[in-house]
């Protein structure tokens, strides 16, 4: 009984469960990753899983949504390449170019973070976003130091294959193990105060200036040391390996994975790696068609589960709005619940509002008993409901507006098919092509709806 | 503590918010702040807590310029301030929330000293049973309340309250004024924007009326009350009159 006790505790379950996972990692290359093929993807894999990790730190940890960290990492990969080539025979040899690799990536991070200091949202987004082209374009353009847009010549890390595996992996729990000690110190707690409020924070005395500068330097750090290592897998480098596709993908298993969980945008990076891999051996264009259809309706029965698992385990107890009138009129909310941490704010109100009226809205608790969470779902900010609410169906006018709940992990399952679409060519391409495909029908048959009837009232 | 606020000035393209506020702070205040819409009062606000630069005058602590500081520094040196919207850190519990002033501030508590201040600034604050969650799950008048609290952990000196008793249950409120009475005992100064006549003339224990981005009126709240400059500005002239 003690045993099963003991596995209860959070701590313990956590402690099993990394050890499950890095007991997996460990073993993978004697039952899983047999071939040096499999071997070549799972480098790719840990190099993303390290980008994943770092980027959920920069941007769900510290709210900073940089699309830089790829080419952060083609810059790591770059500066020691270059310096292996022309200073072959400077002192320490590979890994004093490692760390110059490191070294460059984390300045140029530490630059970055200071320009950005007066940025925010989606103006600091839109910032390194021009900033990744601009890399990309300084290293075509300078092809006597670059190579251009050829492939650079990059000195390997001795050993073989696996070991290599070995280095990327030990580099990748290194970096994980930094993160997760960060977030719970008090900078981690200080970084997530700027993530939720910025103001906010700096009237409670937080310095963002530089805790701006320092999360661009250690998550550019963190890219640094899996950059370098991976591009030193191989023997070469090219600005391919820099595209805004592969930001993309680490942006799109960051989100899936969980971007509040390094570990999770990782783990997430890893599976949509091998998952595109398995993706590009499928050619049949009408299976391909239907198992896309297959993922969207998992994608939604998966939602759907989760807003009856959410429901289920939910406190019902004394959460009662009284005195909503209920009639016919403009707005009608059915259903809706909206879920605090283990508490239901609002459970399963319908009711209608006439256009015109003037409500008196009372409950029977003397607070929290939901005024201002329905005020918030019945509100018409259609994003902040879909965030906000768990479950149930918003009308207006008599057209649902929002079914929440389930909209959440759609959009997600979209990502992830449009992240597939774009990274590999492969298997949903034809069936996206379908689909826009029948888009443009549509959009031609609306038109032509359209057309036909401003013809009829520019007659009558 | 003394606060100074020499000639303020603050101006925005070409609305002159503040036409030159002159004004004084000491120990243990309870200044009301009170004035129309669009007096500036929240716009002050900003500029003391270091969110806004002021476009003139000066501002002085205990003798030294802080105007041109930033918002962390200001709230380091013991000027903090409330939000009239609320803004808590909705994604972190309530007692990180109260963690985020005391690790960051210039408080030197920590581990066991530190919990124990947490758990008596929730007592007071009757936050208690909801410290484990996420502040974003609060209502209104509990985020007022945890951002009441935010102050304590930052253990400001004077602490700059705007609009806290707007929208808020009486039950709150009370809590509230209760807090604020008990901080005031501990020689803590408080500068409360306020549109809740009867609260905060009993509360304050001076009030200033600020109008078309001036003071117009500094004093005792009964004396305040009978200015007539401060019955057509602000309160209004009575039926009877």
């Amino acid at each position: 009984m003690t045993g099963w006790t003991g596995l209860r505790s959070p701590a313990t379950r956590t402690a099993l469960a990394l050890g499950a996972l890095g007991v997996l990692a460990a073993t993978a290359p004697f039952f899983l990753l047999t071939s040096s093929y499999d071997l070549d993807v799972a480098h790719q894999a840990l190099y993303m899983a390290g980008l994943c990790a770092s980027w959920a730190f920069l941007a769900g940890i510290a709210g900073q949504v940089s699309f830089a960290h790829v080419a952060l990492g083609g810059i790591a990969g770059y500066a020691s390449a270059i310096w292996m080539r022309d200073l072959p025979d400077a002192a320490g040899g590979l890994p004093v170019a490692l760390l110059v690799g490191v070294l460059a990536t984390t300045l140029v991070g530490a630059a970055l973070g200071a320009l950005l200091l007066r940025l925010q949202t989606v103006y600091l987004s839109l910032f390194t976003l021009a900033f990744a082209e601009i890399v990309t374009l300084v290293i075509v353009s300078e092809s006597e130091l670059t190579g251009g847009r050829a492939t650079l010549q990059v000195t390997a890390l001795g050993g073989d294959a696996l070991d290599h595996y070995y280095i990327l992996l030990v580099a990748l729990a290194f970096i994980l193990a930094c993160i997760y000690w960060i977030i719970r110190s008090p900078l981690g707690l200080c970084l997530k105060s700027m993530r939720e409020d910025a103001e906010s924070a700096a009237a409670m005395s937080v310095n963002i200036v530089r805790l701006k500068v320092a999360v661009f330097v250690i998550s550019s750090f963190f890219v640094g040391v899996i950059a370098a290592l991976y591009f030193h897998t191989g023997n070469r480098i090219s600005p391919d390996q820099l595209d805004l596709s592969i930001m993309a993908l680490v942006v799109a298993a960051a989100v899936i994975g969980g971007m509040d969980s390094p570990l999770a945008a990782a783990l997430s990076a890893v599976l949509s790696i091998f998952l595109l891999e398995l993706l590009r051996e499928l050619t049949l264009q009408d299976a391909a068609w239907w198992l896309a259809v297959a993922v969207l309706v998992l994608v939604f029965l998966f939602a759907a589960w989760q807003v009856v698992r959410r429901a289920r385990g939910t406190d019902r107890e004394g959460l009662k709005i009284v005195g909503i009138n209920v009639g016919g009129g403009l707005l009608l909310v059915l259903g809706l619940g909206a879920l605090g941490r283990g508490a239901t704010a609002i459970d399963a109100i319908a009711c209608g509002l006439v256009l015109g009226g003037v409500w008196l809205l009372v409950q029977a608790r003397r607070r929290g008993g939901g005024r201002s969470s329905l005020g918030r779902l019945s509100g018409w900010a259609a994003a902040a409901a879909v965030a906000f609410a768990a479950a149930g169906a918003l009308f207006v006018q008599g057209a649902l507006t929002i079914e929440v709940g389930v909209w959440r992990y759609a959009i997600f399952g979209l990502i992830l098919a449009l992240t597939v679409r774009f990274a590999s060519n492969g298997l949903l391409q034809p069936a996206l092509e379908r689909l826009s495909g029948r888009h443009a029908e549509f959009s031609r048959q609306f038109e032509a709806q359209r057309d036909t009837r401003d013809d009829a009232e520019a007659t009558r | 503590m003394n606060l100074e606020i020499r000639d303020l000035r603050m101006r925005f393209g070409g609305n002159q918010v503040l036409k030159g506020v002159s004004l004084v702070v000491g120990s243990a205040e309870i200044c009301g702040l009170i004035g129309p819409n669009g007096a500036g009062k929240t716009t002050l606000t900003n500029v003391l807590a270091g969110a806004y630069r002021p476009t003139g005058g000066a501002i002085l602590l205990d003798g030294a310029r802080i105007d041109a500081q930033p918002a962390y520094v200001i709230a380091g040196q013991g000027i903090a301030r409330t939000f009239q919207i609320p803004r808590p850190f909705g994604r972190l519990t309530v007692r990180e929330n109260l963690l985020v002033p005391a690790v960051a501030g210039p408080g030197t508590a920590r581990g066991a000293a530190l919990e124990e201040r947490i758990r008596d600034t929730l007592r007071m604050l009757k936050l208690e049973h909801l410290a484990s969650e996420y502040a974003r799950s609060l209502s209104g008048g509990q985020k007022k309340l945890l951002e009441l609290g935010r102050l304590l952990m930052l253990d400001a000196d004077l602490m700059i309250l705007d609009e806290p008793f707007a929208g808020v249950h009486p039950a709150l409120q009370e809590t509230m004024i209760e807090f604020i009475r008990t901080l005031h005992e501990q020689q803590r100064s408080f500068l409360i924007i306020s549109h809740e006549m009867p609260v905060i003339f009993a509360l304050a224990t001076r009030m200033i009326v600020l109008a078309d981005g001036q003071v117009i009126a500094d004093g005792e709240p009964a004396v305040v009350r009978e200015q007539p400059e401060v019955i057509e500005a602000y309160l209004g002239v009575a039926e009877d009159a």
